[in-house]
């Protein structure tokens, strides 16, 4: 119910604007003024006989060169006026002069080489007050036409001037200054749907729109210039013809945009701006030029059926606000269906209420095709973001793939060794050490040596088993190779391992660097520090995004500065470096701690860079050698 | 109470006179026989009554030994089997596992910890590594993608605890402590587990030779 409200009120504020717009144009004079009505139509000035006519009178020129009609008044005013008077023409055609009381009191243009236009014009000519008499005035008007052209000469108006300056100023607004200003208006926007449509052949919408706007630009300058550019006939032919196309372009426009492509039938329509063209200077004032007008009518209120019609029936409020342009159309193309173009006010309502339309329309078309720009930009971006997301996938994939046939080559080449070594290298190892215990010698030197050799062996096979960056499963490994030998030993072990984050760089190489640091540490430990307990704990530190591997002992400590020397700690410190890792090594009289920081994210490039490097010539890489710190 | 029998079938001389020498040597354990090659192996096996552990290389000059793994689940009573390995790596564990084993020896291990591995493996108590225990996390856990008989057996959530730990490095003990059982319990639980691996991989082997039309199922 509230939308068959809004549409009621729509068309009210329709009406009501058209009716506004139709009295503005054609007002009333005040009370007081003085019209004169009735005038005597002579040959020329001084000259006795003619015929009386009623104003407004129009005239047809003929073919003549040029047409002029004299027109004589006689009127008694009130008073002698004390403030000046002025005589008040709302329009004449085509130009006029003036003679008060035998005085030359004004012309609209010079009479002479053509015909000035000021049939649009409102016309003020103030007159002094000792011209005038309270009785037995004698005004004389003589108005030119062009030879195609009727001749007009409306009601002439006698006030105040103060008053009738008033009205000229409005109507000198609303006939010019408006009008101009949407010809402007209107050119403007159809060259830029011109420039749209140039780009976008494929939506002639714009072309439609564009042709619609720029030819009303031209029809209006009908009004709106004076001195016609062109050879009269030529541009009153021009401006008829152009308002007929602009017309026709904007029932075309309407038509696509709102109903359905044009039939046929439509294009029969382009013959009205052929028929306005040939009536206006052909047959002036005859009844094809009237038919002419007749049919832009109709053409006019076909175009704001359709408006007010998609407007009525429109589901969304926006959509609805078509009924105020095709209303307002409606009314004033009725109004000047009724008044067969006779009242002034009608042309004048057209050529304003036309181009409101006009420009509504494109208006509403370039916002169209900003949304369309905007959908683009939006798609655009949707599509960019849909390629990057896309990209991103491809290459996860690709380095997933990667990565699998790495390991694969990894798997098949772990493979590979330990077949080989099972029998070869890892057999004979094993043999000679039953042999060793069979023989009975009971030599420990040797027999450790082997186990070393073995224990190498399997630190290597265990570096290409893959962790998938679980360090926890590094360390497991290493406990499970390095158990047995703690346990002959006697050493307790304690096991501290919480839960570590992924580090996804852990590449065979750096698991056998880990390893050969821990195996290295827990060597020591059983060589050198008669420990009770070894303590291996490995945790997360967050805050510095490292990893803190921690192997300690109770024993007898060492002199690290003494040790430094040595080539373990040189070797745990360039495997230290080839990690990217920071060692620090503690000694102390309750034993000796190793320390190392293993970088938790991010070290990837690093650390496979450093570990190339280092393998190369043992340069030190990443991090700078720390100074361990002493616990003396 | 009558020695356990154990076989040995290890075709490295040094080694297979070491272990046969630690057998012979431990209390409770006798051996049945030490050979060297498949041939042999699988005519004794045949031949002879069943001994109770048999100890396994995997890589006999003859032979496949998984073959002789599968060989001795056919026989009556069962022997217990453990491979012997150099690396004790997965792979091969895995792999013996799956034919049908339920532990494994360190070739190179102290004699000491030999018969006790040995002594235990009759006690019901299996060894395994932290990478086994990863290696066999990835093949029993839900959300495998390989194709498998839909009656495939499938860890508890006990046993998943338990691997997951020993993955993780914990000790039996650590491990007992944590999940509030016996070290025994823990020992137990791996052993079943193997055993659902070898169940599961014959179920894999009949499910592919189904897919394969190598086999009917009597409907």
């Amino acid at each position: 119910m509230s939308s068959t409200l809004q549409r009621m009120t729509l068309i009210l504020l329709a009406l009501a604007l058209a009716l506004a717009l139709l009295g503005a144009l054609d007002p009333s004079p005040p009370e007081q003024t003085l019209r004169l009505q009735h005038a005597r139509l002579i040959p020329a000035p001084g000259v006795a006989d003619g015929v009386a006519v009623v104003l407004p009178h129009r005239w047809s020129s003929g073919r003549e060169d040029r047409a002029v009609a004299w027109y004589q008044f006689h009127f008694d005013l009130p008073a002698i006026p004390e403030r000046p008077l002025a005589i008040y023409l709302p329009a004449v055609g085509e130009n006029a002069a003036l003679y008060l009381n035998g005085e030359f009191i004004g012309q609209a243009a010079p009479f002479g080489e053509g015909v000035p236009r000021m049939h649009a014009k409102p016309l003020l000519f103030p007159v002094d007050p000792p011209l005038w008499q309270a009785e037995g005035n004698t005004l004389f008007i003589a108005v030119e036409a062009t030879p195609w052209q009727r001749g007009l000469l409306p009601t002439p108006w006698i006030d105040e001037e103060f008053v009738l300056a008033g009205v000229h100023r409005s109507q000198q607004f609303l006939r010019q200054s408006l009008v101009r200003f949407l010809g402007v208006a209107s050119l403007v926007l159809g060259l830029v749907l011109a420039l749209v449509w140039a780009n976008r052949r494929s939506e002639p919408d714009y072309g439609w729109l564009a042709l619609a706007a720029m030819t009303w630009s031209v029809a209006q300058a009908q009004a709106t210039i004076t001195m016609a550019p062109l050879p009269g006939a030529a541009w009153d032919a021009l401006t008829a013809g152009a308002l007929g196309v602009s017309a026709v372009a904007t029932l075309g426009f309407v038509l696509r945009f709102i109903a359905r492509p044009p039939r046929r039938a439509y294009h029969l329509a382009w013959a009205l701006p052929v028929l306005m063209s040939l009536a206006t200077v052909f047959y002036p004032g005859s009844t094809v030029e009237a038919f002419s007008w007749l049919l832009l009518s109709v053409l006019l209120l076909t175009v704001a059926a359709i408006l007010a019609h998609s407007g009525w029936i429109a589901a969304l409020p926006a959509h609805r606000l078509l009924l105020l342009p095709g209303v307002l159309l409606g009314s004033v193309a009725a109004h000047a269906f009724a008044a067969e173009r006779v009242a002034a006010g009608a042309t004048a309502a057209l050529l304003v209420a036309l181009p409101l339309v006009i420009i509504a329309l494109s208006w509403k078309m370039l916002q169209r095709f900003i949304e369309s720009l905007q959908v683009a930009e939006l798609l655009n971006i949707d599509l960019d973001r849909l390629v990057h997301e896309r990209t991103v996938a491809l290459e996860t994939q690709f380095h997933r793939i990667r990565a699998l046939e790495r390991e694969q080559a990894i798997a098949t080449e772990r493979e590979r060794l330990m077949r080989d070594m099972h029998d070869g290298l890892g057999g004979h190892l094993v043999s000679t050490l039953a042999m060793l215990e069979c023989s009975g010698r009971r030599d420990d030197a040797i027999a450790g040596s082997i186990r070393n050799a073995l224990d190498d062996l399997r630190l290597l096979i265990d570096s290409l088993d893959p962790v998938d960056g679980d360090l926890g499963a590094v360390l497991a490994m290493f406990r499970d190779r390095m158990e047995p030998r703690l346990q002959a030993a006697g050493l307790r072990l304690e096991w501290d391992v919480r839960e570590l984050p992924e580090l996804s760089y852990l590449s065979p190489a750096s698991v056998l660097s880990i390893l050969r640091i821990l195996q290295e540490c827990v060597a020591n430990v059983l060589k050198h520090a008669a420990a009770k307990t070894i303590r291996i704990s490995a945790r997360p530190d967050p805050g510095a995004e490292e990893i803190i591997l921690d192997i300690s002992d109770d024993g007898r400590g060492f002199d690290p500065a003494a040790a430094r020397n040595g080539r373990g700690l040189h070797n745990l410190q360039r495997r230290a470096n080839a990690l990217a890792a920071l060692l620090v090594i503690e000694s102390g009289d309750a034993g000796s701690r190793m320390t190392l920081r293993l970088p938790a994210v991010n070290a990837t490039t690093v650390a496979s860079a450093a570990t190339d490097m280092a393998g190369l010539d043992g340069t030190q890489v990443g991090r700078p050698e720390p100074v361990p710190g002493l616990r003396q | 109470m009558s020695n356990h029998s154990v076989l040995i079938i290890e075709d490295q001389p040094a080694t297979r006179e070491r272990l046969a020498r630690i057998v012979v040597e431990t209390p409770g354990l006798e051996l049945a026989a030490a050979l060297d090659c498949f041939h042999d192996a699988k005519a004794w096996l045949t031949g002879q009554a069943s001994p109770v552990v048999m100890l396994v290389d995997l890589g006999l000059p003859d032979g496949d030994g998984l073959d002789l793994i599968r060989l001795s689940r056919l026989l009556q009573p069962q022997p217990e089997v453990m491979v012997i390995s150099v690396f004790g790596d997965e792979q091969h564990v895995l792999a013996a596992i799956e034919a049908g084993a339920t532990g494994y020896l360190l070739k190179d291990s102290e004699p000491t910890e030999i018969g006790t591995s040995i002594l235990r493996l009759i006690d019901g108590e299996s060894p395994i590594s932290s990478s086994i225990a990863r290696h066999l996390l990835k093949r029993l856990q839900p959300g495998d993608t390989q194709p498998q008989a839909t009656d495939a057996p499938r860890l508890t959530q006990r046993e998943t605890d338990v691997l997951q730990l020993i993955a993780k490095g914990f000790s039996y003990g650590e491990i007992a402590e944590n999940l509030g059982m016996s070290p025994h319990t823990v020992t137990s639980h791996i052993k079943h587990i193997y055993r659902k691996l070898e169940v599961r991989s014959r179920g894999e082997a009949v499910f592919e030779a189904l897919q394969l039309g190598l086999l009917d199922l009597p409907r």
